[in-house]
Order: C-alpha cells, then sequence, then structure tokens
C-alpha cells in the first residue's frame, strides 16, 4: 500500500526534476562532471579567446620552421636593424590586392653616424606568396623540405624586422617560442610531480611528517626569488652544452614552483578527508587505494589543473628574466629571453622599437594562461551559481 | 515494545569518546572534549530507537563509534550478528569491523555531500557490491536496479549523475547504497533535516516501509522531536554527551521526567495559529563538552536547581513511577513536568 504512494511520489519528484530543466535538454542529466565543467569553461569568453590565442601560439612553436620565412641564424649583412616590413593590401598607386605585400627596402650606409639607414622603398611592391620554395629544412627531424609557410620571390620580407646582424626576427621568435614555450610545460611537470606526491604524503599522513613538510615549504618560500635563480643559474659551469643548461634552467625554476602546488594538494586532502562521500565510502569497506583515487583525487584535480595552468606564466617568466640578465639561456640557443637582451641597450632600442616585439608575446602568453587558468578554475568549482 | 528475555542486538556499555585538545609546539595535551561521556543503551532486533539532542550533543559522534568510523575512548559496542555472535565493535580489527559493516550501515545527514558528484547512481549504489562482492558493473546491474526499485526510484534513472537529482530523491539513492549489502542495522544521522518539509515526510515513510520490508533496526538521530515521535519505538534524549532520559517514546513525550526533555517538547511547535504555548525557556547556552559543570551538567539552565545539583551527579535510573523509563534527574520522582498531551490540552482550553 504504501509501496504505491512511494511510486506516486517518485513520479512527482520527476515531474520536479522536468522543471528544472525546462529546456528539455536531457543530455545534462547524464553529463559527467568533466563534461559540465567543460559547459562552464565554453562559457568564459575570455578563457576560450586565451585558448584559441595559445593554440596558436604553441602552433607556431611546433611548427616554426615551417612558419618562419627564414632561418633564424642566417645573416643578411645587408640589412642590419632593418625595420619590420608590414604586409599591406592597399597601395595607392596600384589600388586594393587581394595578395598582401610588402615595401621593398633600400639600405645605404650613413657615413658620419657609421651605420645602415634603411628607407621604404614605396615603389617596390613585393608581393607575398604561401607555400614557397625556402631554405631547405628538417621538420620535426623527419622530414627535409624547402616548403615555407610565406614569403617573397625576390627581394627579402622581414615583417618583424631583423636584429643587428639582420636576422629575421619573426623566425627568431617563432624558435625562440619552442624553447620558452616548453620551459613553461616542463618546469611545471616536474612541479607537478614533486608537488603532488609530497603535498598528498603531508596532507595524507598528517602529524609530524606534515608539520616538518609545512616548515620546510615557508623556508623555501621565504627566500627571495630571484637571488636564489641568480645565485643558482650563475654557479652552473660555462662548458655545459645547451640542452644540459636548458634542463638545469628548468630545474632551478622548478625548485620554488612545486611548493605552491604542494600547498594545494594538501589541504585539499585535508578537506576531502572529512568529506561525507569519503566516509561513506570508507564504511563500506573501500580500500585506502580506491578512496585516494577513485573519490579524492578525482575530485580535486580540475582544481590541480587550474592551479598548474596558472602556474606555467611564472615559469616563462622566469626563464625570461633569466635569460634577459644573461645567466639563463645563452646565445647561440634562440628564447624569448635571449632575444630580449639585445633590448637593454636605450640608443639601440629608440632606433629599433621592433626588438621589443618578443616582449609583446611574453605578455601575450602569460596573460592567455592567466585566463585560461581563471576559467578553468571558475568551471571547475561546483559551487559556481552561474548554470550548468 | 521490547522484550526483556530477548537478547538485545546492539549494547552500548558506558561508552566514551574524548578528543583531546592539543597546544603548542610540542602538541601538549591540555584538555578533553567530552563529545560522549558514559553513554549505555541497547537496541532490540526491528526496533527503532531515536535519539535527540540539540546540535553538538555527541549524537553524530555517538554513531560514528557504532560503524567504526571512530574509536571510542572506553567502554563496550556489542553487536550480536546474524549467527548469534557477540562482538565487541569497541575492540575489534579492522577485518572484523569490515566484516560488522556489512551488517551496520548509515546514511548521511546532507544528501549533497554523501555522494560523489564524479558516480553515476550505478556505480554509487553498486560501489559496496564492488568492493565487497568484486561484482562489476555488468554482475551488478540487476541488484542495483532492484535496489532503486526499492527505494522508490526510476531504474531506468541508473546513468545520471546525482547533480541530475532532488534532495530527496538523493536522499533515496544514499538509503539505496546503504542497502547493498543487506545490513541489519541503519544508523540515520537526521537522514531528513536537510529536505523539505514535504520530502521529510516521504523519507521517513520510505524508512518506515523498508523497515517492514527488510526487518531492519534503526536508530535515528534528529533534533527534531516530531520526527522520532512519529518514527521511533523508544528514544532517547542527549545532553552534552550524557543520556538524560530514555523511555518509549509514547511515554516519554506524555510525561517526561527530566527537565530538559520538557524544555525540548515545550519548543515544539502546535500547528495551530491561535494556540499560543507557554515555553520553557532555557537560560544560556549548551554546556562546553571541555569544561562541563560540577554536579549534574544541565543544572546552570535548569529551572529547578536545587542545591544537591551543582554536587552530585545523577546517574540513569529508572523512574520507580514508570517501568522502562529512565532519567538522569536526581528529583524525577517529585517533579511533575509538562509533556506533549497536556501541553495540548491546555492549549485546546
Amino acid at each position: 500500500m504504501s509501496t504505491g504512494r512511494d511510486n506516486t511520489q517518485h513520479q512527482r519528484d520527476e515531474g520536479a526534476e522536468e522543471q528544472r530543466h525546462p529546456q528539455g535538454d536531457r543530455s545534462i542529466l547524464v553529463a559527467s562532471q568533466w563534461q559540465l565543467m567543460w559547459r562552464r569553461l565554453k562559457r568564459h569568453r575570455l578563457a576560450m579567446a586565451s585558448l584559441v590565442v595559445l593554440f596558436f601560439i604553441y602552433a607556431m612553436a611546433i611548427f616554426a620552421p615551417f612558419i618562419s620565412p627564414y632561418d633564424p641564424f642566417e645573416t643578411y649583412p645587408q640589412r642590419t636593424f632593418a625595420p619590420p616590413q608590414i604586409p599591406r593590401f592597399y597601395d595607392p598607386e596600384a589600388g586594393f590586392s587581394i595578395r598582401p605585400f610588402v615595401y621593398g627596402l633600400t639600405s645605404e650606409v650613413d657615413m658620419e653616424a657609421r651605420r645602415r639607414v634603411h628607407t621604404i622603398d614605396y615603389d617596390e611592391m613585393l608581393p607575398l606568396h604561401f607555400f614557397v620554395r625556402g631554405e631547405p629544412y628538417n621538420l620535426f627531424g623527419i622530414m627535409e623540405t624547402d616548403i615555407r609557410l610565406f614569403g617573397v620571390e625576390e627581394g627579402t620580407a622581414f615583417i618583424f624586422g631583423t636584429d643587428r646582424y639582420g636576422r629575421d626576427m619573426f623566425s627568431r621568435i617563432a624558435h625562440g617560442a619552442r624553447i620558452s614555450i616548453s620551459i613553461g610545460l616542463i618546469g611545471v611537470f616536474i612541479s607537478f610531480v614533486l608537488g603532488v606526491s609530497i603535498g598528498g604524503f603531508s596532507g595524507y599522513l598528517g602529524g609530524g611528517f606534515d608539520n616538518a613538510i609545512q616548515r620546510i615549504i615557508e623556508f623555501i618560500r621565504s627566500v627571495p626569488t630571484l637571488p636564489l635563480w641568480m645565485g643558482l643559474s650563475a654557479a652552473l659551469p660555462l662548458h655545459w652544452p645547451p640542452t644540459t643548461r636548458y634542463f638545469a634552467i628548468v630545474a632551478i625554476l622548478s625548485i620554488i614552483g612545486w611548493t605552491g602546488l604542494a600547498r594545494v594538494v594538501r589541504s585539499k586532502f585535508l578537506s576531502m578527508r572529512e568529506e561525507d562521500f569519503v566516509v561513506a565510502a570508507r564504511l563500506i569497506n573501500a580500500s585506502e587505494r580506491r578512496v585516494i583515487f577513485v573519490h579524492m583525487v578525482p575530485t580535486f584535480l580540475s582544481h590541480i589543473i587550474a592551479s598548474l595552468t596558472l602556474s606555467i606564466p611564472g615559469m616563462i617568466l622566469g626563464e625570461t628574466a633569466l635569460s634577459f640578465l644573461g645567466i639563463g639561456l645563452r646565445p647561440p640557443v634562440v628564447s624569448w629571453g635571449v632575444l630580449l637582451q639585445q633590448a637593454q641597450n636605450v640608443a639601440t632600442l629608440a632606433r629599433s622599437p621592433w626588438l621589443l616585439i618578443p616582449g609583446i608575446f611574453v605578455i601575450l602568453t602569460v596573460l592567455a594562461f592567466n585566463f585560461l587558468g581563471d576559467g578553468i578554475r571558475d568551471a571547475a568549482d561546483p559551487y559556481s551559481t552561474e548554470g550548468v | 515494545m521490547s522484550d526483556n528475555v530477548r537478547q538485545p542486538m546492539l549494547e552500548l556499555i558506558n561508552l566514551r569518546k574524548y578528543f583531546p585538545v592539543k597546544k603548542g609546539f610540542f602538541r601538549r595535551h591540555v584538555a578533553d572534549v567530552k563529545a560522549v561521556d558514559g553513554v549505555s543503551f541497547s537496541l532490540y532486533e526491528g526496533e527503532t530507537f531515536g535519539l535527540v539532542g540539540e546540535s553538538g550533543c555527541g549524537k553524530t559522534t555517538l554513531i560514528k563509534n557504532i560503524v567504526g568510523a571512530l574509536r571510542p575512548t572506553s567502554g563496550q559496542i556489542l553487536f550480536t550478528d546474524a549467527g548469534g555472535q557477540t562482538h565487541d565493535i569497541a575492540r575489534a580489527d579492522r577485518e572484523r569491523i569490515e566484516a560488522i559493516r556489512r551488517d551496520i550501515q548509515m546514511i548521511f545527514q546532507d544528501p549533497f555531500s554523501s555522494l560523489n558528484p564524479r558516480m553515476t547512481v550505478q556505480d554509487i549504489i553498486g560501489e559496496p557490491l564492488l568492493v565487497n562482492e568484486g561484482k562489476g558493473r555488468r554482475a551488478s546491474r540487476a541488484r542495483v536496479a532492484e535496489l532503486m526499485e526499492l527505494v522508490g526510484l526510476n531504474p531506468e534513472l541508473l546513468r545520471r549523475y546525482p547533480h541530475a537529482f532532488s534532495g530527496g530523491q538523493r536522499q533515496r539513492i544514499g538509503i539505496a547504497r546503504a542497502l547493498a549489502l543487506d545490513p541489519k542495522l541503519l544508523l540515520a544521522d537526521e537522514p531528513t533535516s536537510a529536505l523539505d518539509v514535504s520530502v521529510q515526510a516521504q523519507i521517513l515513510n520510505l524508512f518506515m516501509r523498508l523497515q517492514r520490508e527488510l526487518n531492519l533496526s534503526y536508530i535515528f538521530i534528529s533534533h527534531d522531536l516530531t520526527v522520532v515521535q512519529h518514527i521511533s519505538d523508544r528514544a532517547a534524549v542527549m545532553y552534552v554527551g550524557h543520556i538524560v532520559e530514555t523511555a518509549e517514546t509514547e511515554r516519554l513525550y506524555v510525561s517526561p521526567k527530566h527537565p530538559y526533555t520538557e524544555a525540548l517538547l515545550s519548543a515544539v511547535p502546535y500547528p495551530h495559529p491561535d494556540v499560543k504555548k507557554k515555553k520553557v525557556v532555557l537560560k544560556g547556552g549548551a554546556a562546553d563538552p571541555q569544561l562541563l559543570p560540577a554536579g549534574c551538567p544541565f543544572h546552570p539552565r535548569c529551572p529547578y536547581v536545587e542545591a544537591l545539583c551543582s554536587t552530585r551527579f545523577p546517574s540513569l535510573e529508572e523512574v520507580t513511577e514508570s517501568q522502562q523509563h529512565w532519567s538522569a534527574c536526581h528529583y524525577a520522582d517529585s517533579l511533575s513536568l509538562r509533556g506533549l498531551d497536556t501541553l495540548e490540552e491546555s492549549a485546546g482550553s
């Protein structure tokens, strides 16, 4: 008798359920937390825009040889400190052209100032071609090719200008992205491994171990970052090959990076331990391993991803700062920080402001990671009120 | 209702749970929070035992001890299983506790935090079967559907996540999970207090139907006296870690023998707008379980306080005039306290 009543009751509950999702979008009812998170992230415009920006920057880094019209080490002695040749579609005489073009440059030596002066030659229109044959290069070490994304058939097209040896800044920025961006990812990966394991043990075991770890973290964080980095990287042997040096710099950046993550993981462990559904899992005899990896870790994984995303900019900035100061990576390695080293001289900078363009890429990347991280954090928060 | 000849299914003897308070760098032990301080009662098969008391009086700590989520400081928790074997949960090893947990399960107060938001209903209800019987999704599907049917959920919804359900439905999911291993005893920790009043009634009816169909026993915690009155055979009133009064529910509500019970009962709202009830308003707040007053823990707030109350601790003793009725008040026999019916009568006239 009461079974019957319960059943009508449950149908009434059902009715209420339909009202909660009046659009009739039933897919949401079987959507997992990750799917819900993605839905919320898609509504975050700034985060989505950042995702697109990061997609292009990473594509640029991965396909750097293809995208850059010149070899980053190729010098053009006639074209030192050449200004950017901006791609255009409109010329007052020739009118509108669908194919973009750049104006040519005429260079002469100013004997008084003892430097090269470049003037834009508005009569010389150099059409930009796509998929042109240029210098041969090796893509990913497997494909020998000479097809480049764009270029001119005669003359030169330095869309971001050139540096003091007449090297194409655009090609150098594209190649520098490989180092600058991968250092963020690898550094964050090392921080992730250290932070999650140390923070996890700290939060899970608690007691004296936790106490000791927390004091160590406080100590590391109290050491001023820049002097520590400088000291450590100044201690790197000069004769190390660039790759070794690269990994040493990543390791130095990660020494500080892991502490923040360890704290996040520890506090999550502490709060999750008392969560009702974690207690419920224990009460049905779930093993500790199951409780941790099935119930606890997936619940705060999204928060970890958010804080990882937010810690990548710190790594990129760290590398840039160290290389800018000349104690990080060194030429001939190309990174954004190394490129910015040339912009240290105010006189040079005043004449050739385009040397700061790598800085724009650093800012763009850092901002994009910050906005994306914010978006992920908001989307991961189960208590966010902005719709599901 | 309880039969003295029968052996109790669960018997608590002088159970204590103290939480140490540690201070300073060397974690010096400075005091104890006496969350549960000498509680004894017994529970018989098929019976519902209600436990009332204000927030923080140790109700939840008490049942967490019974399911083995917390270790008691002292005392015994004797559980007799279906085979007639008696185990002391307070001293059982992990293996034994895991076996006992198949018979004793708990239902949580908050239906939102007690279900893992990342698991489907099927995985939540099937988890006890997976963990204890190694049954995967396929093997447990029929049983999960049966359990959902049993608690009044549509079994077709088993692929949904908890966020797709209302509070009442989620509580049903929690009950289905607790029932998965065929327990004998359910410990319900305020299972209705997070729900709307209309849904509360449905969940209470579900509890009563399940008890009839599955021959379950309940320990039912609530701070809502009407809920306990509705569902319990016997009830106990707790005050800062002590049981101050216990009796059959009707007797406890009609003729309370402890001033604290009287005060609680006087606060029960009477559903009629013209009725003005005379409330016994207590002075101050509940005692701090870290610094209990000497003598009767209730004496600083008691309207009938006498000199004896501040010096001697009253133990729980059977009231002379009514059998199976225990009260921890020195003056239980002499005080005439007002229960629910008398209040309603006086209000009606």
